[in-house]
């Protein structure tokens, strides 16, 4: 029983480490390619299942994005030309990363503005307490 | 005065989270990606050449360009694509329509078309699903209006249903007077 329960935990630990999606036959034998091939999956997001990119997607489609990333560096075009490629049909939506623009600028620049007011808060706060120490 | 500094922080806090949270809405509303707006829309469907059904003559869809048209991808094994086959036959009498099967074995295609009703001029034939990506196209069945420059100016993602046909394609196909 102990046994059963430590070789489960191994497993649950290990599986998320070599899950994706991809089929050996889709792996291309260039390893710099295949290498540039998972990285550009890993930013293209699965559009008929969300939350999910096309590496880790069992998706139809997913499968035929991958196989045109491939296609795409095996002849020859660059990282942005196949982003731009996919972004030209599907829209930002397909990027997992937005690209900052001025749509999507609001959606950067809110965390630093809220750390900054955060800070002016707390500068307040304190000089008030020093204040009053006086 | 002084005393009243704090307002300002917090006002600002309020203001910026409404913002974020509107746009957060806005967001949220448009994950449903059959109700995003394709990419294509005012712009020149993508150029496409593909192999017509059971013959080897390739269809270039650039060479239809001059009367508005409908490219409809549909396959055998998509279920909502047999509802739409009637709505599409109605379409046909009033414009031409492209059919690409997509993903299919052409003999599944040949049979459906058979079973179903034939409302295409021409079919052809996308076996690796590349050139739906090129459309921009998220799943079976989904429909794009080409007008006579060759300027896509609808998409439809789903079956054209007697409700899609009468308030959304016969109105649009008025626009464009036919």
């Amino acid at each position: 029983m102990r046994n059963f329960f430590i070789i489960s935990i191994v497993i649950c630990c290990i599986n998320p480490l070599i899950s994706n999606a991809i089929e050996p036959e889709e792996i291309l034998s260039n390893s710099t390619f295949e290498i540039r091939a998972r990285n550009l999956s890993k930013n293209i997001r699965c559009l008929v299942c969300q939350n999910q990119t096309i590496d880790d997607s069992d998706s139809e489609l997913a499968k035929d994005l991958r196989s045109i990333i491939r296609k795409k560096i095996v002849q020859g075009e660059t990282d942005d030309e196949i982003n731009k490629f996919l972004v030209d049909r599907y829209g930002n939506f397909i990027l997992m990363k937005p690209p900052i623009n001025k749509k999507t600028m609001v959606l950067w620049l809110s965390p630093l503005v809220l750390a900054l007011l955060g800070i002016v808060i707390i500068y307040f706060s304190f000089r008030k307490k020093n204040n009053g120490f006086k | 005065m002084k005393k009243l500094l704090f307002l300002i922080p917090l006002t600002s806090v309020f203001i910026l989270l409404s913002l974020v949270g509107v746009i957060l809405l806005q967001q949220v509303q448009k994950t449903d990606q059959r109700s995003l707006k394709s990419t294509l829309i005012n712009n020149p469907f993508p150029d496409t050449k593909i192999l017509s059904l059971s013959e080897t003559i390739e269809i270039n869809l650039k060479s239809k360009i001059g009367d508005p048209f409908l490219v409809n991808f549909f396959s055998s094994w998509c279920v909502p694509c047999k509802v739409e086959v009637g709505n599409l036959e109605t379409l046909s009498k009033k414009i031409k329509i492209i059919g690409i099967s997509y993903k299919d074995k052409e003999s599944d295609t040949i049979k459906f078309l058979q079973e179903f009703g034939d409302p295409y001029e021409n079919i052809g034939v996308d076996h690796n699903g590349h050139t739906a990506i090129n459309w921009g196209v998220y799943g079976v069945p989904e429909t794009f209006l080409i007008n006579n420059k060759g300027l896509v100016i609808l998409r439809h993602a789903g079956p054209i249903t007697e409700e899609v046909l009468k308030q959304l394609l016969i109105p649009k196909l008025k626009e464009i007077g036919l």
